[in-house]
């Protein structure tokens, strides 16, 4: 495991669970720190699993802590005005879309198609087999194609 | 739309700025010779080892003292009642397993690194193991004390143990819950249905009934196996967060 291609991952993670870029960054060092600072370990092929547990635990403390909502308006990146009309409403319907899903249905989305997680990582994560992961990543963007859909009529 | 022009976009919104302290973050790693430094491989013996110290001090404390209460009310003789008080010790090893859902952060991070059925395996393995060699010791040392043969006062001890801690795991499996009390209450009131048995069945203790006591004892061990096994099963099912 590259562990310098991974803190981008991480920290794209983490960036939008906080959307604050130098807590993400604080964040991602302190789950680096714990990661390398956990001198054991049983399986090999978990380290991925491991360094995500972290991050996710880290981040819902700082949630804890702070007494932050999370709001999704401002974590995802707002559409630039060069861009062609119909991109535009693709995105800010995709954006909207994403508002109606859960916390976990966000978050799944963005591990496996953004940060491009391995399935049987994101399985062990949530503790869910491979094919209730399978299930549901389609079920979500299945959701997320008719919030599209019905948006735009 | 199709999926993979979901996927594009949702690639697309989700752009980040550039993390500004990477660069000087692994430099930091790399001068304090930590880059290399990654988790390693441990054995099965050292797992359970540290599985041992992270099992609640109190945990401990409790079993000596119920343990040391049952050889306490054996020597003063009161009859069949310190039999009762073995479905309490049950109560501990309920409780050790509900940790994990009380306390979701730390035993998240542990169970990345362990599995979750592996840490769950080892917790109930352990608590459960110096339990019952616990007892088994009080079985031996209270022996003389008691008019039955060893092996009645081992039927007579193991079974109300071993049918509380099959009624509690039953619960918890059933009911997944942040606390232990459904458990806790169910040990409490076998100790409490074993400790008034004896004044409406004057004869349970009788020698002629001892076939029953063993075929009881062997029925609670097969259905704990059985029990536990499925429960470690579901436990890989839960969604913790």
């Amino acid at each position: 495991m590259n562990l310098e291609e991974q803190y981008d991952r991480i920290y794209k993670y983490l960036y939008f669970r906080l959307h604050d870029q130098h807590t993400a960054e604080d964040l991602t060092q302190e789950t680096f720190l714990r990661f390398i600072g956990s001198r054991t370990y049983q399986d090999e092929n978990r380290q991925l699993q491991y360094l995500y547990t972290i991050a996710r635990n880290l981040c819902s403390q700082y949630y804890r802590d702070k007494m932050i909502v999370f709001n999704i308006d401002e974590a995802l990146d707002i559409p630039q005005l060069e861009e062609s009309e119909q991109s535009l409403l693709e995105r800010i319907s995709l954006i909207d879309a994403l508002q109606k899903l859960s916390l976990e249905e966000r978050e799944m989305l963005l591990l496996r198609y953004v940060n491009d997680v391995p399935v049987p990582v994101i399985s062990r994560l949530y503790h869910i087999s491979r094919f209730a992961v399978y299930r549901r990543l389609k079920g979500i963007l299945k959701k997320v194609k008719e919030e599209m859909e019905g948006e735009n009529g | 739309m199709d999926n993979d022009r979901i996927i594009k976009l949702l690639k697309e919104i989700c752009s980040t700025p550039e993390p500004e302290e990477k660069k000087a973050f692994f430099q930091g790693l790399e001068d304090q010779g930590l880059i290399s430094r990654r988790p390693v491989v441990i054995n099965h013996g050292d797992f359970l080892l540290r599985q041992f110290f992270y099992v609640g001090k109190w945990i401990w404390l409790l079993s000596a003292v119920l343990l040391l209460c049952i050889m306490g009310i054996c020597y003063g003789n009161t009859g069949n009642y310190p039999f009762a008080l073995t479905p309490l010790l049950a109560v501990e090893i309920l409780v050790e397993t509900g940790r994990s859902s009380r306390w979701k952060m730390a035993e998240l991070e542990y169970t990345a690194r362990f599995s979750l059925r592996s840490v769950m395996l080892a917790r109930i393995f352990l608590v459960g193991i110096v339990e019952t060699a616990g007892l088994l010791v009080v079985i031996w040392v209270v022996r003389p004390w008691f008019s039955y043969s060893l092996i009645r006062v081992f039927l007579y001890m193991m079974v109300p143990y071993l049918a509380a801690s099959l009624l509690g795991s039953v619960y918890e499996r059933k009911n997944r819950s942040d606390n232990n009390w459904g458990s806790i209450i169910i040990c409490f009131l076998s100790s409490g249905l074993f400790a008034a048995a004896p004044s409406y069945l004057s004869s349970l203790y009788e020698e002629r009934f001892t076939v029953i006591w063993t075929v009881a004892f062997i029925l609670l061990v097969f259905s704990l196996v059985v029990s536990m096994r499925r429960w470690i099963c579901e436990l890989e099912e839960a969604v913790w967060n």
